[in-house]
């Protein structure tokens, strides 16, 4: 099993100072779990907070020089010699990270992906068990087949730091081809203003109809009917 | 007769000396030390002074002391000398007086466990250092005696083969424990750790700064300690001065400074000779095996024992054997920390803030200055200069010290000073780090602070925090920073003893002031806020506990974010001291001790800073 973690160049949302997302710290835990091999990969020069997020279990770190879509250039890399695992946080804390990078490298890709992980388990014939955390604690298992991206969640439990590590790491920087430049993305932007909450007010008090095991035709042909009595779709 | 005394003594006197050499061939086995040998001239005047200046705490213990070694060591010397130089009877009859006081001091010896054993004295093979004290003392002075008066061989040789046996079991006694500290205690004197205790003003408190590219940082197994640690270890004496002064062990917490260091002691060695003290309370019993390579936390030592130390060297006040309990609790946090990131949660928490937002609680730096914020505090910018700069501390960002802080600078404006804060330039001086072993952190805040405080002028710090005292003042020094630190105590004597500030006192109840640790036993700044207080207060008492000896509030080194198991919480204790005292309000001089001490629940004495005393009793200032 060999698992690359996806590190950014993290900034403490507080302080503006260098610090690895919580999500990727995660992320770490995650890869550490399921053994094997664990690398980090960053796009771009050696950053500060690479150093720190090595203190929580990276012996190595490849920082990919190229200039670019760090999409392009991520994939490349890793269909270069494929991990069996991609781990990634949720979200990078650099100010105009989107959230987007792993799913856009998952299409490249063309591997499965999953978000929300908090633990992994044991491959079993190429597919592995995780555990996805929903929303108040609530806990989903799942399995996936490998090569595949996981995005750890936020809460998922994170290794301690530790300096020694830390200053340990072997940070080597990997030439790699420049990519082409990432598109402007679409759509304006426009200030942000508040929107009258919909749903509260659309819904009528009361009605509806209890429907105990139907046909699933018959179910769906009643939610159509309700939806289009809500106006929330064309009649 | 001379022959076979010389063979006795002389006998004894080699196997003691062996037995310091086995012991030295371990200790070596730890972190080379520099100019420990040469140590060896100053052990006397250290041992005479130095030590027995702490005995003498406790006169008992000090005459039991003073007559048990010096008739045990004189009377041996005496007798020696006598038998081979051949003296007249005069000798003799001085080394029969000094076995005599000896014999005296063995009694007193026993006296202390009967008939009953305070609860902080060990037992075990301690219960058998006054027979074996008085079988060499009574055995040899009676020797002595039948010399002195010329007697014939008959009576000498039995009084020769009883001093004998005596001798035997103390050397059996320097295995089990007991007597072992007179060995080691001349090894650790001469090698200790901190010889500005020695010199000077007496006081060496700081931490020294740790190589960060050392392969090893802090201890994770004994060959770690240097040498002197490690004879300082079995230099203990089991006197349990340290466990009736630890704040941690009265609240329960699972730790014992005492059996803290007879563990360290122990885990040198893959057999230690049992402990027979108290052990920490509710501390399973581990069964792993000491050795100089053998992990000692988790192995030997439980994980709690390390961190409910609040560092207040109370212990260290205490120890007559001058041990330095901190250091070896902050060496061994150091290896956990920095080598295995074995932290509690809450630590872990405040120490991630600390790297990652300059400030162990997590917040913006630029809100530390939200609670003075309608004083209009001046920033001071890179490049500027005052005459004072304010270091606000982590204190600041909370409301109730803010009213602390908002007392400070309103007497500062009125004594008509100059002065200025860093404003979000000032990140945390890396005390709480530092105290939970975590160097990397605090080196790096030390670095940050110290060029931001480089790029300004003024001419001293003034600040209301005794933490960021102790570093300012005694330990950024090694890391190059160095300036003029103040304690706000100190700085409002000063401006009252000039007539900058009048006071005039006001009727109050019964006041009594609660020391910090770091200013008091770290610094020695006892008299300043007691001068404060005289002149701003009726009537102020003493607790039980103060000034160099007063009790921690508990929220030193890390302990409160430590999230450490107790019966009772320490704060609570101190405040039942200051009712007992009969105080109906207590004057602190530290963010943490009011916090601590405010958070007791229930009826309570009131919790008032020094400054805020100050302020309620000043009635004019030089710009009034």
């Amino acid at each position: 099993m060999r698992s690359v973690v996806l590190l950014s160049g993290g900034i403490d949302p507080v302080s503006g100072r260098p610090a690895p997302p919580s999500g990727e710290i995660a992320a770490i835990g995650l890869a550490l779990s399921a053994g094997g091999a664990v690398g980090g990969v960053h796009v771009g020069l050696p950053a500060a907070a690479l150093g720190q997020a090595a203190g929580h279990g990276l012996g190595q770190i490849a920082c990919l020089r190229g200039v670019g879509d760090p999409v392009a250039i991520l994939a490349a890399h890793l269909s270069a010699a494929p991990p069996d695992l991609v781990l990634a946080g949720s979200r990078a804390c650099g100010g105009e990270d989107s959230g987007m990078l792993p799913y856009l490298l998952a299409e490249r890709l063309g591997w499965p992906l999953l978000a929300g992980v908090v633990a992994i388990g044991t491959v079993a014939d190429g597919w592995l068990p995780v555990t996805i955390g929903l929303p108040l604690g609530a806990r989903q298992d799942a399995r996936i087949r490998l090569p595949c991206i996981l995005c750890a969640h936020d809460a998922a439990p994170a290794p301690p730091f530790v300096f020694d590590r830390a200053r340990r790491v072997a940070m080597h920087a990997v030439a790699v081809a420049d990519a082409e430049t990432i598109a402007p993305p679409e759509g304006t932007e426009r200030p942000y203003r508040a929107r009258p909450r919909l749903i509260g007010s659309a819904a009528p008090a009361g009605g509806g109809r209890v429907l105990d095991n139907p046909d699933p035709a018959e179910a769906a042909r009643v939610l159509l009917d309700h939806l289009r009595a809500l106006g929330m779709l064309d009649a | 007769m001379r022959v076979l005394i010389v063979g006795e003594i002389g006998g004894i006197a080699l196997a003691a000396a062996m037995g310091w050499l086995v012991l030295l061939a371990r200790w070596l086995k730890g972190r080379p030390a520099t100019g420990w040998l040469a140590g060896l001239r100053q052990v006397p005047r250290r041992y005479l002074v130095d030590v027995h200046h702490v005995v003498a705490r406790r006169p008992a213990a000090a005459r039991m002391h003073a007559m048990a070694a010096g008739g045990v060591l004189g009377g041996a010397a005496l007798a020696l000398l006598a038998a081979l130089l051949g003296a007249g009877g005069i000798v003799w009859a001085l080394a029969a007086l000094a076995f005599g006081m000896g014999g005296i001091g063995a009694l007193l010896v026993w006296r202390r466990r009967v008939p009953k054993a305070p609860p902080a004295l060990s037992g075990g093979a301690f219960l058998w250092l006054p027979a074996a004290l008085a079988a060499w003392c009574v055995g040899n002075g009676l020797a002595a005696l039948f010399m002195a008066i010329g007697a014939s061989a008959l009576p000498v040789i039995p009084s020769v083969v009883l001093g004998g046996l005596g001798g035997v079991a103390l050397l059996r006694l320097v295995a089990l424990g007991p007597m072992r500290h007179a060995l080691a205690g001349v090894a650790w004197l001469a090698g200790h750790t901190r010889p500005g205790r020695f010199t000077g003003k007496g006081r060496d408190t700081g931490l020294r700064p740790l190589d960060l590219a050392a392969p090893r940082l802090g201890v994770l197994v004994p060959a770690d300690f240097s040498g002197p640690e490690l004879a300082a270890f079995d230099a203990c004496i089991q006197c349990g001065r340290c466990e009736e002064a630890c704040p941690a062990f009265a609240a329960g917490q699972r730790l014992n400074p005492k059996a803290l260091i007879q563990t360290l002691s122990g885990a040198m060695r893959a057999v230690p000779p049992p402990y027979a003290g108290r052990p920490a309370p509710s501390v399973p019993v581990l069964q792993g095996k000491g050795g100089m390579g053998q992990p000692i936390v988790g192995n030997v030592l439980h994980r709690d024992t390390l961190w409910a130390c609040t560092t207040c060297r109370a212990c260290v006040e205490e120890c007559p054997m001058l041990i330095e309990h901190v250091d070896a609790v902050v060496a061994l946090r150091r290896g956990q920390t920095l080598m295995l990131g074995a932290t509690r949660d809450g630590a872990a928490q405040a120490l991630r803030a600390s790297r990652e937002r300059a400030e162990p609680g997590g917040r913006d730096l630029a809100a530390r200055g939200d609670m003075i914020a309608a004083l209009d505090m001046p920033v001071l910018p890179p490049g500027g200069e005052s005459d004072i700069l304010l270091w606000l501390g982590e204190g600041a960002f909370d409301a109730r010290y803010g009213r602390t802080l908002r007392a400070l600078v309103t007497l500062m404006r009125r004594a008509g000073l100059r002065f200025a804060t860093l404003g979000a330039d000032e990140v945390d001086c890396g005390d709480l780090a530092r105290r939970l072993g975590d160097e990397a952190t605090f080196q790096s805040l030390a670095a940050e602070a110290i060029s931001a405080l480089k790029a300004r002028r003024f001419t001293k710090i003034v600040t209301a925090d005794p933490h960021a005292l102790h570093v300012l003042r005694n330990e950024y020094p090694a890391l190059g920073g160095r300036w003029e630190v103040q304690h706000h105590t100190g700085l409002l004597d000063e401006l009252v003893r000039d007539g900058r500030l009048r006071l005039e006192r006001r009727e109050s109840t019964r006041v009594a002031y609660h020391d910090p640790c770091y200013l008091g036993r770290y610094n020695g700044e006892i008299d300043a806020p007691r001068r404060l207080l005289d002149a701003a207060c009726t009537d102020r008492v003493e607790m039980a506990r103060h000034g160099m000896r007063a009790m921690c509030c508990g929220g030193g080194g890390g302990s409160p974010v430590s999230d450490v198991d107790a019966v009772t919480r320490i704060p609570d204790l101190r405040m039942e001291q200051a009712r007992a005292a009969g105080a109906g309000l207590v004057a602190v001089a530290c963010p943490g001790c009011t916090a601590m001490l405010e958070g007791v629940t229930g009826p309570r004495p009131e919790i008032r800073d020094v400054a805020e005393l100050v302020l309620a009793a000043v009635v004019a200032g030089a710009m009034v």
